[in-house]
């Protein structure tokens, strides 16, 4: 009953009234007496003769009032209240939906629109700023902000509603993520008292919600059911953003990280050897079995003079691209220092000193196992620099493993002098494998270890080189069961043929 | 793997409980990382089952940065198959080694 209804309940008072008067009452009117202050028509003094009908509808109380000399119509009366009734339920209901309609078109505009602007930012902080910047507009408030993550990811406004994260904001914060609804409220509630109302929404994004959407406004009226809902609305459009974005962004790093792989792994397998030299006498098998992950392991083979064979396996620490530049780094100094000649604790102590100081300033250290096979002699005169596991099975005498001389390269500036030969007679054999082996991790998280790694060697002793090699590589894979490998694994396995 | 802190004479301890392995190292690296300004330190492996190369490569980094302070790093306590690993890799001959770790703390302080 306010002017908006003058067109439609007006219509239907007059055409009411002027039935009435043709029978002859001298008034009909519609007064309200239960919804405040309009009154519509001018209401006479109430004679006894008035006739009076309440009039109900939508929660508004009033009454028809028919003044004149009509009697016992009464009937009549509640019968056109009843109509009158009815047709301001009807607009009322109009003025709801229309206003609904409103709303829903805005928030539709508000979707679009946020689509549209954010359609190209596929990273969080642009999107946040964007989002933050419409909301303000949407809402026409003063002040926006938001709260991501933990942080206060931006605010606007002309004074903007704070510059840190205070523990108002952070406690708002909170309970806008715990509730998952908006909350309105006053400024004062939180510490910010020159901003009279605020409203703070939800940013939901994955399976919790991660942030806090808000507007401000210096006055003191509320925000309206209306506008929070709108702000929701740009919550959960942010939201269902922000982890779009964030699903990208970890594409692209695990994009990254496989590329690198990649090209750590072609590295690596450009440095290994594809074919062995011939040693007559040695019955030679090395086997290579590459990580996911780039481990930084190599072996090498440079044929020397009189027939000799300078064989090396390497373990550089890390993973990936950085340990493939430092697997080059190491086998362009390993072949340099062969080349120089010499037993195999000099071209040791030589490749050492070139890499000391590159490997120890960086804080990687590699392993380093060289043997100079020489197959006339039946001979293989080695040293070791921290590489383990290396298993010496004389013939007709237990494995035993190999220590090495002196750490890994890297950890140490200088080196022992010490040398070593060992035979390579018939039946003598050596293993040198990867700590990828040993290392090598089964389902209840036990390690491969150096023992199993022995009795295995032990039990296919008699074999061929080659049929060693299968059998310890099938060893570690049927230990490991459904655990991934998670480092190289690599094998040179050397054996004094018989004569 | 559990960390625990102690001081001897000037000298930090850290005692180490549990296996030492490459999901551990970081732990202990940060440790180290905590106390640069201390050039003695001592890590106590007696209740350290076993090791693997990271953990070995976190211990060598930890002498080198006590080296360059003017200190050293000293380990103490080791169980027999950390101390077959140590002879194996021949860092043995890279750390100063006791059986316990107030001997460790005092040849530190000699």
């Amino acid at each position: 009953m306010s002017a908006s209804t003058t067109g439609g309940i007006g219509t239907a008072i007059d055409a009411l009234r002027a039935v009435w008067l043709a029978e002859g009452a001298t008034g009909f009117s519609l007064a309200e007496t239960g919804d405040g202050s309009k009154g519509r028509s001018p209401i006479q003094a109430a004679t006894p003769s008035d006739l009076i009908a309440p009039l109900i509808a939508s929660g508004v109380h009033g009454e028809l009032r028919v003044v004149g000399p009509v009697t016992a119509r009464s009937q009549r009366l509640a019968g056109d209240a009843a109509l009158l009734a009815g047709r301001l339920a009807a607009e009322r209901e109009l003025q709801q939906l229309t206003a609904e309609l409103v709303t829903r078109q805005d928030q539709l505009m508000a979707v679009i629109d946020l689509a549209r602007t954010t359609r190209r930012q596929l990273s969080v902080d642009p999107l946040l700023q964007t989002v933050v910047a419409e909301a303000r507009d949407l809402t026409d408030a003063n002040a926006a902000f938001a709260v991501f993550e933990g942080d206060l990811t931006l605010c606007i406004g002309e004074p903007p509603i704070a510059t840190t994260l205070s523990p108002g904001l952070r406690a708002l914060a909170s309970r806008v993520e715990n509730r998952g609804r908006p909350v309105v409220l006053s400024g004062g509630d939180i510490g910010l008292a020159d901003w009279g109302a605020l409203s703070a929404v939800p940013i939901p994004a994955g399976t919790g919600i991660r942030g806090m959407l808000g507007v401000a406004n210096r006055g003191n009226a509320p925000f309206n059911a209306g506008a929070t809902k709108l702000l929701e609305t740009v919550g959960a459009i942010a939201g269902s953003l922000i982890e779009t974005a964030v699903a990208h962004e970890q594409e692209l790093a695990r994009q990254r990280l496989q590329r690198e792989m990649e090209l750590a792994g072609s590295v690596q397998s450009t440095l290994i050897p594809r074919v062995f030299p011939a040693a007559p006498g040695i019955d030679l098998a090395a086997r290579f079995r590459p990580a996911a992950s780039v481990g930084g392991d190599f072996y090498d083979f440079v044929a020397l003079d009189g027939g000799r064979i300078a064989v090396s396996v390497a373990d550089v620490t890390g993973k990936g691209m950085p340990a493939a530049l430092l697997m080059t780094m190491a086998r362009t100094a390993l072949r340099g220092a062969v080349r120089s000649g010499g037993d195999a604790a000099a071209v040791m102590r030589r490749m050492a000193d070139d890499l000391y100081d590159d490997f120890s300033g960086l804080g990687k250290m590699i392993t380093v196992f060289l043997g100079v096979l020489d197959p006339e002699r039946r001979e293989l005169d080695l040293a070791n620099c921290g590489h383990s596991p290396v298993i010496h099975c004389p013939s007709g005498a237990t494995g035993y493993l190999l220590e090495a001389d002196d750490p890994p390269i890297g950890v140490l500036s200088e080196l022992s002098p010490a040398r070593k030969t060992i035979p390579l007679g018939p039946g003598d054999l050596l293993v040198i494998a990867s700590d990828g082996f040993s290392e090598a991790e089964d389902e209840s998280g036990a390690f491969f270890g150096y023992e199993r790694l022995i009795a295995e060697v032990e039990h296919v002793r008699d074999r061929r080189a080659e049929e060693i090699a299968d059998a310890l590589f099938s060893a570690v894979t049927r230990f490991a069961g459904s655990i991934p490998q998670s480092d190289d694994q690599m094998l040179v396995v050397m054996k004094g043929q018989p004569e | 793997m559990e960390l625990n802190q102690d001081d001897c004479n000037g000298v930090r301890i850290v005692t180490l409980r549990g296996r030492f392995d490459a999901h551990e190292a970081p732990q202990v690296a940060a440790w180290f990382n905590e106390h640069l300004d201390t050039p003695n330190l001592v890590v106590n492996l007696e209740g350290v089952p076993c090791v693997d190369s990271t953990a070995l490569a976190t211990l060598v980094q930890g002498m080198k940065r006590c080296r360059e302070r003017g200190g050293d790093l000293a380990l103490a306590g080791m169980q027999a198959p950390v101390r077959v690993i140590f002879e194996l890799t021949g860092l043995h001959r890279a750390f100063t080694i006791t059986p316990a770790a107030e001997d460790a703390a005092a040849s530190l302080l000699a």
